[in-house]
């Protein structure tokens, strides 16, 4: 296979023309084979453009998830060759799909069979893997990918340079900038000419999950005497359950009889470390603060901004926190 | 069955700190622990050979600390350890482990099933179960919470997508699975079996040399360089505006944040 | 030299610890609340092997000795006085009072159940008339062929209501009293004489269950006669010796969450534009505590070796119960001062910690009592013998 100086025209200043035949060496390429395409792929193929446009390759798409009408919309997202395929690939479909074309790159979309078969390939294909990246460059000198992975549950990110070829990673796509919609893109759409057995149909159950505390929400709505009424407190529990969270007061909702013993956030009550804790109408203490160390974004709801909260909190939004609620919940219904 | 878990020590992420200044990882007050994930896998593992017998094996691969590992999974209700070790597998990274493993899972032999943690904690990224069985030419299947044997040489398992939601897949045995955290919370270790985790004979100690991999087969497929911090968080900011705005702006802050 | 904790131990210890957390701590609001164990969690100790932790395997236990008794207490008195004070009543002198005196069928017959948790002992020795002075007991026993009739009271029994073994100690001969007149005797659950009288109502422990043991002509055969008869007096100081030991591994436990409490409320509480932790004087609450717990660390763990290693400690076991006892109490008193108002209501755990921790001042001999065997083994070289 001779080498790919594609990229040189591109470096040049000239626009590179579309690739001709799917066997074209190298290239960076995006693999969505669950039948589907959704936004998530959409922005992929966007970072492989970036990707693309830095190496001077090309993007090339493999799904199984369209047809030529909706293959329009990743050509706009940025792929310049988009090849469709039907069924499901096993692993092995994969590895002889890849192994003639040798492609420079080759990203998936974080989901269980991208997991599966990112991690797969990689392993079969000799290459180099981050198996959790949450963005991608290049590295210009050595001409590298550097995934970026996410560690200690996203508090950093670890630069992961993929020394082995091909350079692959399995991408967050929710972590990824919205996705391109160019129409003055253009692109080729052809038959992957793989012929896969279609998977099985999966039996779906549901099964109970233990309720969610205080202690392990991800969202907390914490409201306090700043409601006012026990009817102001009810638009916390609404907005909490409209946030997939659970509701909790201080000191000043129990005295107020607005909220039961197990609700109370303080060192009298629970300890919470939400990824959101919205605090409504709270005027903050020493317990309170102490108890709420560990929550990720703090937004508070305070008309008075000399309130001790207002330094602890991320957000400050100096409105009644009954108005400010329903007004949120207006929007949050509306979503 | 013969059942065997892989096991990793990893530092705690509670005692786990990042130097600003640095951008790396700040380990002088790191504590070592057992993968947390990796206990779930065994617990599932204990669960099976309850329920069909046979024997369950913790597989690990790392420095001589990792003899900790061994040793809780014994204590947890394993029945002994293979821990693959020496100079050339300290800091080899994740395509490499997966030969390594796969080298120690073919020197057990007649293995059924390998059940893996859902992810390493820290910085792990959950790839080690599909390497693994694409190594072995192996089933897969990721993020189980229940696993339930069936006669015909099958085993059926749930699936998690979301909590409480799933799916049932069967696969064929010998598989890979990972189980997910939201499975069986791991037992306790019982104090008796403490006591006697530390017992010779139970953990076999293994280079890679004599598992018959060169140093070709470890090396490095990725590099890992320096941590990109998040900014400094900065506390009491004000979203100013009238109320309408500020909802709206708060829901557009949510949804950057990822929490809508 | 050597002060390493054996890894087996350590590894023991994160048990604990997560057992303690996820299992103990939840409840140790509301057994003090409704003023009675949680038998759900005596049972669950028993399940997860933690009611026979010093004793050798072939009896049921864990084989973890002393050192792990004492990590145990260390790690449950951390979390809930009351639920050490349980365990001290059945494995520190409950149990113990049989695997120290008793012969190997007792230990077989008896300790497989016991560390299992299937059976709960408790240790009886104080009376209406013996309390300091132990060797003053009144509960009589009369041999009647190849059996014993027990009749007597013994109060303040922790277990009391909640044991199927007891361990009694009786006179069996008058006339030589504490020198071989008292036996020590299995007394078991369903005996026809025996009966819980009185349960106390305390001012701390209120989660763990104390009361009168009434002893009705109860008939014991004399297979539950522990060790010798006319043995029983010394089984049970020697008994005492090794749950001294375990009360002060969970006086250490206690003290050492109140200097963790300490520490962090110093950190977040603002007063006068400042963390507390920015004042001196809270300064030296912290580091006078710390000092304390390091120096009772030392002193507990070090007996355990002593106990495992076979040599004497009751003199170090005596000063470990009363320096244990008095370290805790500061500790949490000073913890109570530092959160101020915080620490005397009944909302936060400090208050409840407070009237536990009093307690060990008392149990298992009183301080003055042990100031009294430490005093007794200091004054022997110099020909003084010290009597209470
Ligand atoms: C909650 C609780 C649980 C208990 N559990 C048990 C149990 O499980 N089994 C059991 O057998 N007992 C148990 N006890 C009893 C306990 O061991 C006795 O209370 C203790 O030994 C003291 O006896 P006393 O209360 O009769 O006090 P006393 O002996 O009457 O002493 C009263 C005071 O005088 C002091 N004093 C006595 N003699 C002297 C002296 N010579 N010199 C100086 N000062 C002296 C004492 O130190 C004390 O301060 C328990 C007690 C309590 C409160």
């Amino acid at each position: 296979m001779g080498m790919d100086l594609s990229y040189l025209e591109a470096l040049m200043g000239g626009v590179a023309a579309e690739p001709t035949t799917s066997e074209s060496a190298g290239g960076v390429w995006v693999v969505g084979v669950e039948g589907r395409l959704d936004d998530g792929l959409l922005r992929l193929v966007g970072k492989a453009r970036v990707l693309a446009d830095a190496l001077g390759a090309y993007v090339y798409l493999l799904t199984n998830g369209s047809d030529r009408e909706a293959a329009e919309s990743t050509i706009r997202a940025g792929a310049d060759q988009v090849l469709l395929a039907q069924g499901s690939p096993t692993l092995t479909d994969l590895v002889s799909f890849f192994e003639p074309r040798q492609p420079e790159v080759i990203l998936f979309p974080r989901t269980r069979v991208g997991r599966i078969l990112g991690a797969g390939l990689a392993q079969r294909l000799d290459g180099g893997l981050c198996g959790h990246a949450a963005d991608l460059e290049v590295d210009p000198i050595y001409r590298r990918i550097v995934a970026h992975q996410p560690v200690l549950d996203d508090a950093a990110r670890q630069r992961m340079t993929i020394l082995a070829a091909p350079a692959m990673a399995i991408v967050d796509t929710a972590a990824l900038p919205a996705a391109f919609n160019e129409p003055w893109r253009s692109g080729a759409v052809a038959d992957a000419g793989a012929d896969w057995v279609p998977a099985a149909e999966p039996r779906p159950i549901t099964w109970p999950q233990p309720a969610v505390t205080l202690a392990n929400a991800a969202v907390v709505v914490a409201g306090g005497r700043g409601l006012k009424t026990v009817e102001g407190f009810a638009l916390a529990r609404q907005l909490a359950q409209a946030l997939g969270g659970v509701a909790g007061g201080d000191l000043t909702a129990l005295d107020a009889g607005w909220i039961a013993e197990e609700e109370l956030i303080g060192l009298t009550g629970a300890r919470i470390a939400p990824k959101l804790l919205l605090a409504l109408g709270l005027d903050g203490d020493t317990s309170l603060f102490m108890s709420i160390q560990d929550a990720g974004l703090i937004v508070a709801v305070q008309p008075d901004p000399a309130a001790p909260i207002v330094a602890a909190a991320d957000y400050n939004i100096h409105a009644d926190p009954a108005d400010f609620a329903r007004a949120l919940l207006e929007r949050l219904s509306r979503a | 069955m013969r059942i065997v878990v892989c096991m990793k020590q990893v530092y705690d992420p509670a005692t786990t700190r990042i130097s600003r200044s640095r951008e790396e990882f700040d380990l002088r007050g790191a504590v070592k622990i057992t993968n947390t994930p990796d206990k779930h896998a065994l617990e599932a593992a204990l669960r099976l050979r309850a329920a069909v017998g046979g024997e369950v094996i913790a597989l690990s691969l790392g420095d001589a600390e990792a003899d900790d590992v061994c040793r809780e999974a014994i204590a947890m209700g394993a029945d002994r350890a293979l821990l693959i070790s020496g100079p050339e597998v300290i800091g080899v990274t994740g395509r490499a482990v997966a030969r390594a493993l796969t080298a120690g899972v073919r020197y057990l032999d007649a293995v059924d099933l390998v059940l893996t943690g859902q992810v390493g904690l820290t910085d792990g990224t959950g790839s080690l179960a599909p390497r693994l069985a694409a190594e072995l030419g192996w089933e897969v299947c990721l993020d189980a919470v229940r696993l339930a044997p069936m006669t015909d040489g099958q085993i059926e398992v749930t699936v998690a997508c979301s909590p409480g939601v799933g799916e049932i897949v069967c696969l064929a045995l010998p598989a890979v699975i990972s189980v997910a955290t939201g499975s069986e919370r791991p037992r306790y270790a019982h104090p008796a079996r403490i006591a006697n985790a530390w017992a010779p004979g139970l953990v076999e100690v293994c280079s890679c040399t004599r598992l018959g991999l060169d140093a070709a087969a470890l090396t490095a497929d990725v590099e890992v360089g320096g941590l990109i911090l998040p900014p400094e968080r900065t506390r009491g900011q004000t979203i100013v505006g009238p109320t309408e705005t500020a909802a709206d702006e708060l829901v557009g802050l949510l949804r950057t944040k990822r929490i809508l | 030299m050597d002060f390493t904790i054996p890894k087996s131990h350590q590894l023991f210890r994160k048990m604990v610890r997560e057992f303690a957390t996820q299992e103990i701590a939840p409840r140790t609001r509301q057994v003090d609340r409704q003023g009675w164990p949680d038998m759900e969690l005596v049972h669950k100790l028993g399940e997860h092997g933690l009611l026979g932790i010093p004793f050798p395997q072939e009896y049921g236990g864990a084989g973890l000795g002393e050192l792990g008794y004492c990590i145990l207490m260390e790690e449950v008195g951390a979390v809930c006085t009351s639920t050490a004070a349980i365990i001290g009543a059945h494995i520190g002198i409950g149990v113990m009072a049989i695997y120290l005196g008793g012969n190997a069928e007792q230990k077989r017959r008896f300790l497989p159940d016991l560390c299992a948790g299937k059976k709960l002992a408790a240790f009886c020795l104080t009376e209406p008339n013996a309390g300091s002075d132990a060797a003053a007991i009144q509960t009589r026993a009369v041999r009647d062929g190849d059996r014993w009739i027990l009749s007597g009271s013994k109060i303040y029994i922790t277990n009391g209501p909640i044991a199927d073994v007891l361990t009694v100690l009786a006179v069996t001969d008058p006339a030589l009293g504490a020198r071989g007149g008292v036996t020590a005797f299995i007394v078991e659950k369903g005996m026809p004489g025996l009966s819980v009288g009185t349960i106390e109502h305390k001012l701390g422990i209120r989660g763990s269950a104390t009361s009168e043991i009434i002893l009705d002509e109860v008939a014991v055969p004399s297979a539950n006669v522990i060790g010798q008869v006319g043995a029983g007096f010394i089984t049970f100081m020697q008994t005492l010796d090794t749950g001294r030991l375990g009360l002060g591994a969970a006086c250490l436990g206690g003290a050492t969450t109140a200097l963790d409490m300490m520490c962090r409320y110093a950190a977040g509480r603002m007063q006068f534009g400042r963390p507390l932790a920015d004042k001196q004087a809270i300064q030296w609450l912290i580091a006078d505590t710390a000092t304390e717990i390091e120096a009772l660390r030392a002193l507990v763990y070090r007996t355990a070796w002593m106990v495992d290693t076979h040599q004497p400690f009751t003199r170090e076991a005596a000063i470990c119960k009363l320096f244990g006892s008095e370290v805790a109490s500061r500790a949490i008193n000073r913890a109570l001062q530092v959160h101020g108002a915080l620490g005397y209501s009944c909302a936060f755990p400090l208050e409840r910690m407070w009237r536990d921790a009093r307690i060990a001042e008392i149990f298992e001999g009183t301080n003055e009592i042990q100031r009294i065997v430490i005093a007794e083994q200091a004054m022997r070289p110099y020909g003084v013998r010290v009597r209470p």
